[in-house]
């Protein structure tokens, strides 16, 4: 991982042009089913009015048949004797059908598509233009022209194993730091065994969870610890999310699935179940598991869901449905609904857990998407896609999300329960955009609240104890790491770079502070904010710091480019370059964020400086109960604005365990804090009448 | 060779010929082609419930009837007198006297149902045949996607429509001549081909139709068997 791995760029000439052509016309001798797609669509016009994209922005390239015609017509050039005299008589040349502009249309066009197969449903002639659409993604992957999110993503995946770039020590860390928060919540130890070989289960889902839906990952835990069932994950296979379906890359397609098969096989599983990611299991269970591997697999795939639902119904899991009071939604993603029959299972599971379950109109399969599906709902900006008005971010907030949003509301639920990585990011994404408050997580995140244990007799853990057997032994790893335990180590390289500034020629001033009031605090915590807020907030947290003669953290957040945890990175903000994470990359990134913070600290030398991923919850969840501070300090830049990948600002600060300062917005004295600090608003120096309660903005 | 010669003795042969090829061009190439899985759910569980699903969507239009009713309402009536035109049109190329006096009907029944029935069928399919038309032309989202070929082929139809109706309506048409006609084609035998003008044009595009349909989107007629028999496979 030495080099340096960049994006290539592409250049469309003549040569490309031929390439796209070749590809068209290889269609006669294709698949039967793109055969029939090219012949039998008689132009009737029901895909447009049913397709979210469609109806999200009425405009002729998104009308799902022209879509497919991009095609079509190429491929039919030499097949329409009509649209060859027509062509002749407008001057045309039939080999101009193509040019350098509309092969950069293609990629704008065939990724506004979600692949929903929505239209399928209502298709009389039965056309799934999802096949349409991968075809042209796949062509446009052969000239290298996929939108560099999903690239990059590829890159990433093909050398850690999984989408989010865990190594194995930050994996483990996940892994620890779960089971840390599962027995505070549950009361009972409820342990997420790794790379247990001889298990019942191997339990895979999307890598992205670990990442912005960790409760759902602790869903499963309680699940199976509940159910009593011998399971493991596997850091080598810890993602079953699959871009290659996205993207067409057939290869990539069958490597990442080989993954999970290679594992399923080296721990000697009964079962590869996948979790709550629609797609990862369409491809694991109808493209893999019969297609790559053979019929006669020693192992069988199936869903996660229909393990809850048998739970469920033989009484093995209590569940107290009072403690998910909010109405509840379930958003059926495309995978599930349309392409695995995976429908009733999830609702089963969530009426069980909640108290008020509403159904949205369409639903199951006549659901509508997302609006981030087929890959889109990771593309933000535009992702080096030539020939795009909007970003990718705002195309699926205003165009393809429209109608989901107007689904969600018309339920007046508080929370969607939407199983799948994409699904989640998109939803989450979109009820913030548009203020809704609504919450959005999976079904395990509602058994997770939902689940009561039997502290007293643990009788439910004895079962998969006594299932689990002694002969059981870790599993080695493909990359020849340590064996695997439950407990976590502490990893070499960990997620949080601590840098602590002990410069002892330079003289400390804090001596020369005000008298200390309350000696109490341990430390503050600063999260940066670049924005005058943040500097109000530097400001009073430094303050806080010297008149307490505590440590000041300061916590530095970075979405990408810098998500340290994974192991390869984008570096320029552009996200056109990715880079391998050295010890040298880390030294140039901490000094930037010294050098930011070095005069403004006026030598005060109590400082360690933190760089986090953008996974803000529970690195300051984390950092909390490690003791790095008592009071976290925050800018408050504006009401209802967005707090890391999940939630707003507001909504972090009022659930947050440990005491949130906010400063700001409006002036550098005003501090909205939230009921731990209320308690001790005279160690925190914040005057009377300059506070009030974080509200309910948000 | 006369244009009468042309339609009437050397065309029907060629079209034959043009539309069994064409067809069994397709057919084998599409069952040779390789097959994914590709299942769209919930899907029916076996093979004759997936068979029964697709003959009853086929025959309902049960999709449009789901997600695009005005369009449905045409559609399927245009195609339901299609299919009533088709099974009349035997009796231009000869009759069933057996089958008549089974069912109890002299001919004078015969021809006064088939003139009520088919004369209703050619009246409304003209009209759905201009609906369909106008609402390509006018709806936007189906505007936008009509090129060439679907102009060509609605205008088509409409012309075999309207030659057709003329040939019910407007002349008098002696089925005993198409019938002795046909008759001769079949055996080989030369035979007088009918003269009226009418007739003739509304052949030549009949042909012309029938020879189209193994190279256009007429492809749906045996395609979407094959299209729904992917999406609902287990």
């Amino acid at each position: 991982m030495s080099a340096q791995v960049e994006k290539k760029g592409y250049e469309i000439g003549q040569a490309e042009i031929d390439k796209v052509i070749a590809a068209v016309d290889a269609i006669k001798d294709g698949p039967r089913v793109l055969q029939l797609y090219m012949d039998i669509c008689a132009k009737c016009g029901t895909c447009a009015e049913q397709c979210h994209v469609s109806l999200g922005d009425p405009h002729k390239r998104t009308n799902p048949a022209l879509r497919s015609d991009r095609i079509r017509r190429l491929f039919k050039k030499d097949m329409s004797m009509v649209r060859k005299v027509a062509s002749m008589l407008a001057g045309m040349d039939s080999r101009n059908l193509l040019d350098k502009d509309a092969v950069e249309e293609w990629v704008r066009d065939f990724y506004e598509c979600s692949g929903c197969r929505r239209c399928a449903k209502f298709c009389p002639m039965g056309i799934d233009n999802s096949v349409i659409t991968r075809k042209g993604r796949a062509i446009l992957h052969s000239l290298g022209m996929t939108p560099d999110k999903l690239v990059t993503t590829q890159v990433v995946s093909d050398q850690t194993g999984n989408d989010e770039g865990f190594s194995r020590p930050a994996f483990m860390d996940v892994i620890g730091f779960l089971e840390e928060e599962l027995e505070e919540q549950h009361g009972v130890p409820i342990k997420i065994p790794v790379g247990k070989v001889g298990a019942d289960v191997l339990y895979v889902g999307a890598s992205a969870d670990f990442v912005s839906s960790p409760d759902t990952v602790m869903g499963y835990a309680a699940f199976f610890h509940a159910a009593g069932i011998d399971w493991t994950m596997s850091h080598a296979a810890c993602d079953a999310a699959n871009m290659g379906l996205f993207s067409g890359d057939d290869p990539h397609m069958k490597a990442k699935n080989k993954v999970l098969h290679d594992a399923a096989m080296r721990l000697k599983v009964k079962r590869l179940v996948i979790g709550e990611c629609g797609h990862a299991y369409r491809v694991a269970k109808f493209i893999g598991g019969t297609n790559y591997w053979g019929k006669d697999i020693p192992y069988e795939i199936t869903s996660i869901f229909y393990l809850g639902v048998d739970a469920l119904r033989k009484g093995l899991l209590k569940l107290d449905p009072s403690r998910n009071p909010d109405p509840v939604t379930y958003h059926d993603p495309c995978n599930f609904g349309r392409s695995a029959d995976i429908m009733e299972e999830p609702r089963e599971l969530i009426r069980a857990c909640v108290s008020d379950f509403r159904e949205m109109t369409p639903n199951r399969e006549k659901n509508w998407c997302c609006g981030g599906g087929g890959g889109l709902a990771n593309f933000d900006s535009t992702e080096g896609v030539k020939k795009r008005d909007t970003t990718f971010e705002e195309y699926r907030m205003k165009i393809a999300g429209k109608k989901k949003l107007e689904q969600i509301r018309a339920t007046g639920a508080g929370y969607v329960a939407a199983p799948c990585a994409n699904c989640k990011r998109q939803i989450r994404q979109l009820m913030e955009y548009h203020k809704t408050g609504v919450e959005v997580g999976g079904v395990f995140d509602l058994l997770n609240r939902a689940i009561v244990f039997d502290k007293s007799s643990g009788s439910q853990r004895a079962v998969s104890l006594a299932k689990s057997g002694a002969a059981a032994q870790p599993e080695t790893d493909l990359t020849g790491a340590e064996p695997a335990t439950a407990t976590p180590s502490v990893s070499a390289r960990v997620s949080l770079v601590q840098v602590n500034l002990e410069r002892a020629d330079l003289p400390d001033t804090s001596l020369a502070e005000d008298a200390v009031t309350e000696p109490e605090l341990k430390g503050v915590g600063l999260c940066t904010v670049h924005s005058p807020q943040g500097e109000w907030a530097f400001d009073y947290a430094l303050s806080l710091a010297r008149r307490n003669k505590v440590r000041l953290n300061i916590y530095q957040f970075f979405e990408s480019p810098y998500t340290f945890q994974r192991d390869m990175v984008y570096i320029d903000a552009k996200k056109t370059k990715i880079v391998p994470v050295t010890p040298e990359l880390l030294a140039e990134k901490d000094k930037e964020l010294r050098f930011w913070y070095d005069e403004r600290l006026e030598g005060y030398v109590n400082v360690g400086f933190r760089f986090c991923e953008g996974n803000d919850d529970w690195e300051l969840t984390k950092c909390f109960k490690r003791g790095d501070y008592d009071v976290l300090v925050i800018g408050y830049e504006k009401r209802g604005g967005g707090f890391g990948a999940t939630t707003t600002l507001e909504k972090f600060a009022r659930s947050f365990r440990g005491a949130v300062v906010l400063v700001g917005p409006d002036d550098p004295h005003s501090f909205y804090v939230n009921k731990k600090a209320e308690g001790m608003l005279d160690r925190l120096n914040i005057p009377k009448d300059r506070w009030q309660l974080v509200d309910g903005v948000g | 060779m006369s244009a009468t010669t042309f339609v009437g003795v050397f065309l029907p042969y060629l079209t034959c010929v043009v539309f069994l090829a064409g067809i069994v061009y397709r057919i084998r190439k599409w069952n040779k082609a390789p097959v994914g899985k590709m299942t769209l759910t919930p899907a029916p569980a076996s093979a004759s419930e997936k068979w029964k699903q697709i003959l009853k969507e086929v025959l309902v239009f049960r999709q449009l009837l789901d997600g695009n009713k005005p369009l449905w309402a045409g559609t399927w009536v245009f195609h339901a007198a299609l299919l009533l035109i088709l099974i009349g049109h035997s009796r231009v190329v000869t009759d069933f006297p057996r089958l008549w006096s089974m069912l109890g009907m002299s001919n004078a029944n015969v021809d006064s149902m088939s003139n009520i029935v088919g004369g209703a069928a050619g009246v409304i399919i003209l009209v759905m045949g201009i609906y369909l038309l106008f609402r390509r032309l006018t709806v936007q989202r189906v505007r936008e996607i009509s090129d060439s070929d679907d102009y060509v082929s609605l205008c088509l139809i409409l012309a075999i429509i309207v030659t057709g109706d003329i040939l019910r309506f407007g002349t008098h048409f002696d089925l005993n001549q198409t019938r002795e006609y046909f008759a001769g084609l079949v055996t080989f035998q030369s035979v007088a081909v009918p003269s009226n003008p009418y007739f003739l044009l509304h052949f030549f595009l009949g042909q012309v139709l029938i020879m189209w349909i193994p190279f256009s989107k007429f492809l749906h007629i045996p395609g979407v068997f094959y299209s729904k028999s992917l999406l609902y496979q287990r």
